[in-house]
């Protein structure tokens, strides 16, 4: 698969469900708040959608520099468009 | 693993996720990525789900509810229209199948 190709459904690994809800729930304010199984699966979708975006923009970046390792100055370049993609 | 706290151990389950996601995305596109590489991603990822946890909390309580739902992540797409796109479908096809299940349910009792 190239970059510009890339086809997110073709993705295996997915974001254990209950290691999402732990995470979650240290940052909650409030004991009360609650987060349904269905609901986890979206956020899930989300973080995996956020993990493989950076993967590929840098990769791309490592592609254009003519590498095939990517680094983290690669990640760097690519961060700021990626935080405003995502706010 | 001991003497770790809580937070740490989250920690690493997050570094742990994210390095099998993105070296499975790096093999289809056929390109590595070095440890640090793989760590900073890791970091921003964690730094999202934080923010994305109290905003999602913030959404609901808006709403007057305790419990995080569909509607919420939503909202917290809506500046990205792609993203948008994908949390309602995939929400829509959960409602779609749980209401399929409902019927194939009291299909099979009557």
């Amino acid at each position: 698969m190239d970059i510009e190709g890339y086809d997110i459904s073709k993705l295996t690994s997915k974001f254990k469900i209950e290691a999402l809800r732990e995470i979650l729930k240290v940052h909650f304010v409030d004991s009360k708040t609650r987060i349904t199984e269905d609901t986890l699966q979206l956020v899930a979708e989300v973080v995996r959608v956020l993990t493989t975006e950076a993967t590929l923009r840098a990769g791309r970046q490592a592609h254009i520099e003519g590498m095939t390792e990517v680094r983290v100055s690669h990640v760097e370049k690519i961060l700021p468009q990626l935080m405003l993609d995502f706010i | 693993m001991d003497g770790l706290n809580h937070e740490e151990k989250l920690r690493l389950t997050v570094h742990s996720e994210v390095r099998k996601m993105c070296r499975e995305v790096g093999g289809q596109i056929k390109m590595e990525l070095d440890k640090d590489a793989v760590s900073v991603i890791a970091e921003l990822v964690w730094r999202k789900m934080c923010v994305i946890s109290q905003d999602l909390e913030h959404f609901a309580k808006h709403a007057k509810r305790s419990t995080i739902n569909a509607e919420d992540v939503k909202l917290l797409a809506r500046r990205n229209p792609s993203l948008r796109a994908i949390v309602c479908r995939m929400a829509d096809d959960a409602v779609k199948k749980k209401r399929q299940n409902k019927e194939k349910a009291t299909e099979d009792l009557s």
